[in-house]
């Protein structure tokens, strides 16, 4: 799907997809319109449009220095893009910023808790930020160290937290005041593989529960697992985005993948049996396998996603 | 703010009253004994408590800011919530400024048990509150400007710090030389450090002292106003 058409297709990971359904700026969850971001000289989002469907889950895929993080800047209010519009729950983020902080919950990258307060106290603050009423905050708060599986650690500082409860905490905090619309900026990153998976079963419940979220990802299984529809970000543009089913399969299912002279090469082809009658012309190593979006943006950028 | 305050309060408490605390025992003390000295203890409370206000205000606030701002990123929190830039600004400013104020009652209540025959008229305290405003909203413009801890530490070396001892705070601002004595008074402390020993000795202020005080911290808090603004929608 072509960059800026705002019709979004709602599938679940690998299944089926929903009959496209038209996605304006103002029925949309977020809509994102031609938006550029300079630093000087330096262009870090240029040109950039989409639409996130309510109850998707959306995944931004790119390299690290790719526009991620500005983008979800923009999207939260925290920066303002140089040109372009950008629409949350139907709200503009320039003109009604207050409405829009209302209806969002952020997961930044970076660990900001107090960390001389607890776990619980944390919540407390940002409920506090929220204006929410204090009977609402006092049942909210266990609910949600439950949710969370912190409920054990509610009254221990955050200095002395692990990563993944950090994390953790991070997310209760933003679904605190009960948003609709979830931005994670790199979830997972850092963290070691069996808290990643618990990571993802959180999203993948928090969605369940009807909150549409968007994140920012490097991880190809992140994003190939978790997200409905991918975009896949390069040098600040969007160059790609649709279904990983979608992506993979306009590059070809299956990948056959054998070494030549001068490296790697990689062929892509519909199914199975025309992969394998490629393949046994050749010879030496060969491996016949699913494509998946490092090969979406391999394919699409020259490079690989880890390389930056 | 509150409730990380309500967790390290004694640790601030404990580094506000550090250095009055320091200057009482090494100046008033020894010049007491040594030149028959009460009128100086006299002259000096008023000074000690202005500079635990400023410190008290300004260095925890400005710290907090920074460290939140570009190293923590926990400001980000309060710029997500639903408020608009001059609350966050007004809840910070009180928060800074009222933390001076505590510590530099206790200097002054401390220094009056030690001393005696000092005046608390309500004016008193209301200037004090001014001070500390004042500097708190400071904190909050070098916050801004600052790119990061270094520049926040360069400016409070070489700006704050020599304020709070050049604004008549040890000695009369008459007697530093020359053009020093004039430029004195256009700093924003001066006016502030005179009428609270003013009303700390006589229980009688100056209006035009007061009035200079209310003026500067109206500029600082303007001007941290604009620039909070600003870092909100770089």
């Amino acid at each position: 799907m072509p960059a800026g058409r705002e019709v979004a297709t709602l599938s679940l990971p690998d299944g089926e997809p929903a009959v496209p359904e038209p996605v304006g700026p103002r029925t949309a969850a977020l809509a994102v319109q031609g938006v550029v971001k300079r630093y000087g000289p330096v262009t870090a989002v240029d040109g950039v449009s989409f639409a996130v469907r309510r109850g998707e889950i959306f995944g931004l895929l790119g390299p690290n220095g790719a526009g991620k993080t500005t983008l979800i800047r923009m999207l939260t209010t925290l920066t303002r893009p140089t040109a372009g519009e950008l629409f949350v729950g139907g709200e503009s983020v320039s003109k009604n910023p207050v409405a829009v902080k209302k209806l969002i919950g952020v997961v930044p990258q970076v660990n900001n808790l107090e960390r001389e307060l607890t776990g619980r106290e944390n919540l407390v603050l940002h409920a506090l930020l929220h204006r929410m009423p204090r009977g609402d905050r006092e049942r909210r708060i266990p609910e949600l160290l439950e949710y969370v599986g912190l409920a054990h650690r509610a009254d221990d500082r955050v200095q002395d937290y692990s990563g993944g409860m950090a994390r953790r905490l991070l997310i209760a905090r933003a679904l605190m005041h009960r948003p609709p619309i979830l931005f994670l900026d790199e979830p997972t990153v850092g963290l070691d593989p069996q808290t990643r998976r618990k990571i993802w079963d959180l999203i993948q419940v928090m969605n369940r529960d009807g909150v549409t979220v968007f994140l920012t990802t490097h991880y190809i299984e992140e994003a190939e697992s978790l997200c409905h529809r991918v975009g896949i970000i390069d040098h600040g543009k969007l160059i790609a985005l649709g279904t990983p089913r979608e992506l993979k399969e306009r590059l070809g299912a299956f990948c056959v993948e054998f070494f030549v002279g001068e490296g790697t090469r990689r062929v892509f082809f519909p199914t199975r049996q025309d992969a394998k009658a490629y393949a046994s012309t050749l010879t030496g190593d060969i491996t016949i396998r699913r494509t998946n979006l490092e090969d979406v943006f391999v394919e699409l950028t020259g490079r690989e996603i880890r390389g930056g | 703010m509150g409730l990380v305050w309500r967790r390290r309060w004694w640790r601030f408490l404990v580094g506000g009253l550090n250095r009055p605390l320091i200057f009482l025992a090494l100046f008033a003390w020894n010049l007491k004994y040594a030149a028959g000295g009460v009128q100086y203890l006299h002259f000096l409370l008023p000074g000690l408590v202005v500079m635990a206000a400023v410190t008290a205000s300004y260095t925890d606030l400005v710290n907090w800011f920074t460290l939140r701002r570009t190293f923590y990123r926990v400001l980000d929190e309060y710029l997500l919530a639903p408020v608009s830039t001059a609350s966050l600004l007004a809840g910070h400013v009180l928060a800074g400024g009222g933390k001076g104020l505590v510590v530099a009652l206790v200097v002054y209540f401390g220094g009056w048990a030690v001393a005696g025959d000092f005046s608390f008229p309500l004016l008193f305290a209301v200037q004090l509150a001014v001070v500390c405003l004042l500097f708190a909203s400071l904190a909050v413009v070098v916050a801004m400007i600052a790119g990061g801890d270094r520049d926040v530490l360069m400016f409070t070396n070489l700006v704050v710090f020599p304020m709070t001892f050049f604004c008549g705070t040890f000695f009369p601002v008459e007697r530093l030389p020359g053009a020093l004595a004039k430029l004195s008074w256009f700093l924003p402390l001066t006016a502030g450090t005179y009428n609270l020993r003013a009303l700390a000795l006589t229980g009688v202020g100056r209006w035009d002292w007061f009035g200079q005080s209310l003026g500067w911290l109206a500029g600082f808090y303007i001007l941290a106003y604009l620039l909070l603004n600003w870092r909100r929608q770089d």
